[in-house]
């Protein structure tokens, strides 16, 4: 008995306290012995999640002296970003398709997610018509969701304010917002049970998300033009002075630049190519 | 009578100097952002796009590019002089279809003031080139040169940080030190600049363990570091100065303490073997006791100090030991094999023995003493109750 005790108790000892250097040693040596001659394996799997998802941020100290900040910098990233916007807790969208969204054409991609941080994707991806169409656009909160005064009226500068804006619908006569309650249910509805519908099921869901949504979305000149903008920017609390940028020869002039040589047939599916050099040539 | 005006005196004295220092830690952060002088305007526009935070996509990869640029930020920082083209080399197309990868060793159109030439990092990079880092000997090119580290892998743009010392806080030590330079150098905004760019370089940016955790991004990577026939930071962790660090010891040892000590520059850092490193044997006395520096680590080395190990033995040690046979006759062997063998002398392998003896001792020891200890107290335990119940009837 008392030896068997003694065997019990070492081995429960030992695991608890050397066992793990032991292991850790001997797997170091065995992982080191062949790596040498190998070339890097690629990470995969839950590793690899690891390493490209969650490892790809990284915190960085900023000692200035009078404070020490900690900020959120992309790795490898030379610039200090420091982005200061709330996370937009209304978006539907944004939960499957994420707040860079457009990834499709290489020349226009970054400026359609520049202007996904300020504006509601259903302002440029919904073209509401007939008797929906009302031309009335507000500005909300990007983490209360609330439809707030125009943060630009208050002098924030361009692409620090914390809202965004949304266009306004008619439903039944009655004025609401586009990103009704109702269609934030339905899609967090579709998002929670999405493992347990059937492949039907599911596509009919997403046919329902995306019913509004246009085939042939507004583009940089339905609002950067001089006359019939789409949106009513003098409403939104834009300065005469800003207005005059939106629409001035410098924005007006890049825009054309893309259109004319990079995104000519864009709206045209089938004619042309999305690799845009190919497209000058 | 007297006592108490002066008490009360005091106290209001006090009373304004707190609202003194609470005026200037409030205007602090303010004075401080703008101490680099004005924002400089973006004479190239390009903040009419880059200004928007989400400025940015994914690449093919899926790795995040991000274009925005903190003005503020930028401005404050050590390239916030420069104009983005300086160094984003011929971006003159919209869109952007003529990018080019920065090159560190551009010209950047500043005066460089002691040589009056144009400013560039080229003698950095030719340094690093050289270093152990670098990979620019064509006759002998390393082996997976991916694994090596580029400039923005270790520097970011970072912001100026002015010197904060026991003559006050920063801003007040500026005040203090630019009001004897401004008689001169009426330009006050070059005069902050010139100042700022000398007091940040008073200063380490990084602490300790933040340096420990950047080197050990690469060198805790056994496989990477087997690659390049290296034993991993492991060795490290198993030291006293690895612990000074855990433990938040002021001025505790980090990698650029020893491997970039005075006399020494970090993009060029060299292999042990070479004479030039400052862990190379005949550097090491010097490196140890760091003469000349703030911190004199250990000011009384001697030879023999400096010879000894710092840090443990790791996979090297090991390998000899376990396959030396095998490895002698083994026609492809591994870098980490060769480097093993050329690296660990029989001494040092004797050493690792003994040390690996005395763990082995100490791993059944402990668990037997304790074990032991633990049974004799349970059966010390269970005689007392069988005891007590035999008395109890």
């Amino acid at each position: 008995m008392l030896l068997g005790l003694t065997v019990v108790w070492t081995v429960m000892i030992w695991n608890l306290t050397f066992a793990h250097l032991y292991k850790g040693d001997s797997h170091e040596v065995q992982t080191a012995k062949d790596p040498g001659r190998e070339q890097p394996k690629p990470v995969e799997g839950k590793a690899a999640f690891q390493k490209q998802i969650l490892d790809s941020e990284k915190t960085v100290k900023l000692y200035l002296g009078y404070q020490v900040l900690e900020q959120k910098q992309l790795l490898g990233h030379f610039h200090i970003v420091d982005i200061q916007l709330k996370p937009d807790t209304r978006n539907y969208c944004i939960s499957c398709h994420g707040d860079i969204p457009h990834d499709k054409f290489k020349d226009l991609r970054a400026f359609g997610n520049m202007h996904a941080s300020f504006i509601a994707c259903q302002t440029c991806h919904i073209r509401l018509e007939g008797d929906q169409a009302t031309h009335i656009f507000k500005w909300y909160d990007r983490a209360t969701g609330q439809i707030v005064p125009s943060p630009v009226k208050d002098g924030a500068l361009p692409g620090t304010y914390n809202a965004k804006i949304i266009p306004f619908e008619r439903v039944d006569g009655a004025l609401q917002r586009i990103d009704s309650q109702a269609r934030i249910d339905f899609a967090a509805e579709y998002r929670k049970q999405e493992q347990s519908l059937s492949e039907v099921q599911k596509s009919k869901a997403k046919k329902i998300i995306h019913q509004q949504v246009s085939k042939q979305p507004y583009m940089c000149e339905s609002c950067h033009v001089q006359q019939g903008s789409l949106l009513p920017f003098e409403e939104l609390g834009y300065s005469k002075q800003r207005i005059d940028a939106f629409v001035g020869t410098e924005v007006i002039g890049m825009i054309k630049n893309y259109t004319q040589f990079y995104l000519p047939h864009i709206l045209e599916p089938g004619i042309g190519s999305h690799e845009p050099e190919k497209k000058v040539q | 009578m007297r006592m108490r005006d002066t008490r009360r005196s005091g106290s209001y004295a006090a009373f304004k100097i707190m609202l003194a220092l609470l005026a200037a830690a409030l205007a602090f952060p303010l004075t401080a952002f703008s101490a680099g002088g004005e924002i400089r305007t973006d004479t190239e526009n390009c903040l009419i796009c880059h200004r928007y935070p989400g400025m940015g996509r994914f690449d093919e990869a899926g790795v995040k590019r991000i274009y925005y640029i903190n003005e503020m930020k930028f401005a404050n920082s050590v390239h916030g002089k420069l104009k983005c083209t300086n160094c984003h080399v011929g971006l003159d197309k919209i869109p952007h279809t003529d990018i080019r990868k920065v090159d560190c060793t551009t010209q950047c159109h500043l005066k460089e003031p002691s040589t009056e030439r144009e400013f560039s990092h080229t003698n950095m990079v030719e340094k690093y080139n050289h270093s152990v880092h670098g990979n620019s000997d064509p006759n002998n090119p390393k082996p997976f040169p991916e694994d090596l580290p580029t400039c923005t892998y270790c520097h970011d743009n970072s912001i100026r940080s002015p010197l904060e010392g026991v003559w006050g806080t920063s801003q007040a030590l500026a005040n203090e030190t630019l009001s004897r330079c401004v008689g001169c150098h009426t330009k006050d905004h070059w005069a902050q600049n010139y100042y700022l760019h000398v007091t940040h370089r008073m200063r380490h940016l990084r602490s300790q363990a933040e340096i420990i955790k950047l080197c050990t991004s690469c060198h805790e990577d056994s496989e990477k570091m087997s690659r390049h026939g290296l034993d991993s930071i492991a060795t490290f962790k198993d030291t006293f100065h690895w612990n000074l660090v855990k433990f938040k010891v002021k001025d505790a040892p980090d990698c650029i303490s020893c491997h970039v000590p005075i006399g020494f520059t970090t993009h060029d850092i060299r292999p042990k073997y070479d004479q030039a490193s400052s862990v190379n044997k005949r550097n090491r006395v010097n490196t140890c006791s760091n003469q000349g520096g703030i911190q004199s680590c250990h000011p009384g080395a001697t030879d023999d100090f400096a010879g000894g190990r710092v840090h443990a033995y790791g996979t090297k040690a090991q390998l000899v030991v376990d396959g030396a046979q095998s490895i002698a006759v083994e026609a492809d062997e591994s870098l980490l094999s060769e480097r093993a063998r050329r690296d660990m002398s029989e001494r040092e392998i004797m050493n690792f023995k003994i040390l690996s003896y005395i763990r082995l001792f100490y791993k059944i020891l402990i668990p037997m003493v304790i074990g032991f200890m633990v049974c004799h107290q349970t059966l010390d335990l269970l005689a007392t109750l069988r005891k007590n119940r035999h008395n109890s009837h």
